[in-house]
């Protein structure tokens, strides 16, 4: 198995060094880059709900940014009402997240190829038309939450290094579920729908139950990464939800490798990475060019999906070959 | 006498204005090979969806161990003991040849809608029935290897497997042994033999003399209607049969 | 009942109607023919609203800008098909979604770089900028008119091109199986680039129609495109015909939708409740619309016959 030295040397270093940002990023006196990093691990962990079911499952969702702000929500109007106990406000995230999950699923899983596409994308678009028109929680404007989530006795998320830790402790029990869930009977049965339909039928398989069970999952993980997101940032607005950043969620999990384990967020770091970068490295080739940097991340998004499909896991794995 | 396993009767199918399957009645009991043959176009791949249930009927009854099956979906039907072969291989081309089975296998065990904890690799509940299988088929050697690797007749092997490994009760087998050689035919109906004791098995193929070595009884269709539905020798020798079908060939038989 | 402003709204829907059907019958056949997903097609749409607006400033003139428009766009449709679209025949959907997201992103920062990030606008000459009378009393300005007719004229232009023309024919024959067109013998590449680069030029005008009055702007396609991809699933992927319909329902719909929908709703619910829901439903009707049509015909009112 000659690829898995280098990739889960790759996977254990990443991990490692995700442990240490904060003591490092305190001293080198630099709280930006831990924001950053920060709001990585949170995309990181929605990039993985979306490989589950579409690196794993082959359901290419076009609206999985609607977890992440119904997530977001959920921490944002409560707080509005001064209710900041994150006891109510996690699982209240990842129960609306897994009960919109649960409905629009069972409407769109009935359809598949490009109209599965469509129809997710429309019921994101739904929620997000929602909370535009909801002018008491801020509509278009958003929301200001004015303390993060509460664990009194327990947690104090105004600190960021705790916030960072919990985030990160989320992330690694996201990786770990997800491993397993890959590994197990489940997980083999959507695996096998995704290769051969039909034949998953015809052995017994109901393949609907199987996909809307695992399109909830994914959709409450996305719900929790929505909770932390909004907690980090402290502004919650439906341009969560934009359309737009479905399918940016989608492109982080091409470019890591969808159907691979951590290939998400390493693909959630290298979008976020230039994202953040490409801006100042332009400037310093161009003074002012640096806010037209979607003029290169345009066509290095095209040039990824022409040539390097199989993403950096791909890269990692050298023959193209998976043996998860 | 006991009753059938599969009991089919007037089944109809029409796509937009060509009749595929007309009136269409046949049996198959257990411990039987039941053969169906008859010229391209006769709606024999179509018989075997409707049974398998892909496709819907539009008119007929189809009779499963006593029970009426015919509005069901392809999934229940299996689930109740209908295994089935598909004519254009249908394997898991990116996973391994014994992931293939066990898929299979872990198909005729307790659901596993839930089941999201225990690993598969090292299960022996799901790696000893698979290889029990994989050994009945003659797969064993290659159990690891890739299943998009292995050659054609391996590949329709592989076919067999997984319909076998569900441990149906029907067996619907399309065209088992298309595209395969001398050899590899010889050991396919060898293999279906030895299948015959304990399931009911329907066969569709083109191959003649493993039809004949093979069969029970035989029902002959041609533009999706029965002609005829007999013992192998009385097939053999039907006039209305030879006209419309083995004539074509000339008389080359088993 | 306000009837003036009922039968205006159904106009301004019909407007509507056609500008998405301009966009809708490319994206139907670059959809049908070539199985591309084309998300840049808003991004056409935009380019040619600029083109116009540019020329137009240049000429002095808005028939020039329009003239000069119009094969500046074919050419930027050519060279998309040509760069992105043609090495991703055949492949997975999700590339093509995730290829022509990409340049999206780099035509919106392109026109932000070339035009910068106000919108652009274009002044009308005076003798479309006026009012014309129709029947029953009723006065609309000349331009929203004009819009419609020009929508008709193409839709009708279209339909005796797809119906009585070879390139017709072997359009709506690549529309239900590609392979047997391309069996005939028939140089597919360049069927195919001119059905991109001709949808291209509909999308474009569909920009350059609708400019004049919402000015030129950055991510003006993205949201149009949206319904549009809507158009196209609840009109049947492939058909010309399927697009049409859906997009006069849809620009109905959500015109009449927007406009009236509050008033719908205060029968039966407090004024206030009204207020605040209305807006949401409205701009969710057409979704509604299309999950409930996905759900009970998945293959949309008009399926060209299958393939």
């Amino acid at each position: 198995m000659s690829g898995l030295t280098l990739r889960s040397g790759v996977t254990f270093g990443s991990l490692a060094f995700l442990a240490i940002v904060p003591p490092l990023t305190g001293a080198m006196d630099a709280p930006f880059v831990l924001d950053i990093v920060m709001r990585m691990l949170c995309l990181a962990i929605a990039a993985i709900s979306l490989n589950l079911i579409l690196g794993y499952g082959g359901m290419i969702s076009f609206g999985h940014a609607a977890y992440i702000g119904i997530g977001a929500y959920a921490v944002g109007i409560p707080a509005y009402y001064e209710v900041y106990s994150g006891f109510l406000q996690i699982p209240l995230a990842v129960g609306m997240a897994a009960l919109f999950a649960l409905v629009t699923g069972f409407i769109c899983l009935r359809t598949r190829g490009v109209h599965f596409i469509m129809i997710t994308l429309a019921f994101a678009q739904m929620a997000f038309f929602t909370f535009v028109s909801i002018e008491e929680y801020g509509g278009d404007d958003g929301l200001v939450i004015d303390f993060k989530s509460e664990f009194i006795g327990w947690l104090d998320l105004e600190e960021p290094v705790t916030l960072y830790y919990v985030i990160f402790v989320c992330l690694l029990g996201t990786i770990y579920l997800v491993k397993r869930v890959v590994a197990s009977r489940f997980g083999m049965v959507i695996q096998g729908t995704m290769g051969n339909e039909a034949r998953m039928r015809a052995l017994g398989y109901n393949v609907f139950l199987y996909r809307l069970i695992c399109y909830v999952i994914s959709g409450a993980i996305c719900g929790l990464a929505g909770a932390l997101l909004g907690n980090f940032t402290g502004f919650i607005s439906p341009e969560m939800m934009d359309w737009t950043r479905s399918g940016e969620l989608i492109f982080m999990v091409v470019l890591g490798g969808s159907g691979s384990l951590f290939g998400p967020v390493l693909g959630t770091a290298v979008f976020v990475i230039a994202e953040e970068y490409l801006t100042p490295v332009m400037n310093l080739f161009a003074a002012g060019s640096g806010v037209y940097w979607h003029i290169v991340f345009g066509p290095f998004l095209v040039l990824v999906v022409l040539f390097g499909r199989r993403g950096i896991d791909g890269l990692l794995d050298g023959r193209g070959h998976r043996d998860d | 006498m006991t009753d059938p396993i599969l009991s089919v009767a007037d089944l109809s199918k029409t796509y937009g204005g060509v009749i595929a399957v007309n009136d269409v009645s046949l049996d198959v009991r257990l411990g039987e090979i039941h053969a169906v043959i008859g010229p391209n176009g006769a709606g024999k791949t179509t018989l075997v969806s409707l049974l398998s249930g892909e496709i819907a009927a539009d008119t007929g009854e189809i009779q499963f161990r006593g029970r009426t099956i015919t509005r069901l979906p392809s999934y229940k039907r299996a689930q109740l003991g209908v295994g089935r072969s598909f004519q254009i291989t249908s394997i898991f081309q990116k996973m391994s040849v014994l992931d293939n089975v066990v898929l299979a296998v872990q198909a005729g065990q307790r659901h596993a809608y839930f089941k999201m904890w225990r690993p598969v690799r090292g299960d022996l509940r799901l790696s000893d029935p698979a290889m029990a299988t994989l050994k009945t088929v003659g797969l064993s050697d290659v159990a690891h290897r890739l299943a998009g690797d292995m050659s054609h007749g391996e590949r329709r092997q592989l076919e067999i497997a997984m319909a076998l490994a569900t441990a149906p009760t029907l067996l619907l087998l399309d065209e088992p042994m298309a595209g395969m050689g001398l050899e590899e035919s010889a050991r396919m109906i060898s293999l279906i033999g030895q299948l015959k004791p304990r399931h009911a098995i329907l066969l569709v193929e083109h191959d003649m003399d493993a039809v004949f070595a093979l069969a029970d009884r035989i029902t002959v269709m041609v533009y999706g209607q029965v002609i005829r539905t007999g013992i192998p020798d009385a097939i053999r020798t039907d006039v209305a049969v030879q006209q419309a079908y083995l004539g074509e060939e000339g008389v080359n038989s088993a | 009942m306000d009837w003036t402003l009922l039968i205006v709204q159904l106009l301004n829907g019909l407007q509507l109607g056609v500008l998405l059907f301009l966009l809708a019958a490319g994206l139907t056949l670059i959809f049908g023919i070539m199985d591309f997903i084309n998300l840049a097609h808003g991004s056409l749409y935009m380019v040619g609203a600029y083109f116009c607006a540019t020329f137009t400033e240049f000429m002095d003139s808005f028939l020039l800008g329009v003239l000069v428009a119009l094969p500046l766009t074919f050419l930027v449709g050519l060279v998309v098909e040509i760069v992105i679209a043609r090495p991703l025949y055949g492949r997975d959907h999700l590339d093509h979604v995730l290829a022509t997201f990409g340049v999206i992103l780099f035509f919106d920062a392109l026109v932000h770089l070339v035009w910068g990030p106000e919108g652009y606008a274009i002044p009308l000459p005076a003798f479309l900028d006026g009012q014309v009378g129709l029947a029953l009393g009723l006065v609309l300005p000349t331009y929203r008119v004009l819009i419609i007719a020009v929508g008709l004229f193409i839709a009708l232009g279209l339909y005796m091109v797809v119906s009585w023309t070879r390139v017709g024919m072997l359009i709506r024959a690549g529309a239900s199986n590609r392979r047997m067109v391309a069996a005939l013998g028939v140089n597919i590449d360049l069927l195919f680039t001119f059905v991109f680069a001709g949808g291209a030029v509909l999308a474009g005008v569909a920009g350059l129609l609708i400019a004049p009055i919402t000015e030129a702007n950055i991510g003006m396609g993205n949201d149009i495109l949206l319904v549009a991809f809507v158009v196209i699933i609840i009109g049947g992927i492939g058909s010309i015909r399927g697009a049409f319909v859906a997009a006069i329902l849809i620009g109905l719909i959500d015109t009449m939708g927007r406009s009236f929908l509050d008033d719908f709703m205060k029968l039966f619910l407090s004024n206030q409740n009204a207020e605040t829901a209305a807006p949401a439903f409205s701009a969710m009707l057409i979704y509604v619309l299309m999950a409930a049509i996905l759900y009970f015909r998945p293959q949309g009112m008009f399926p060209p016959r299958v393939r």
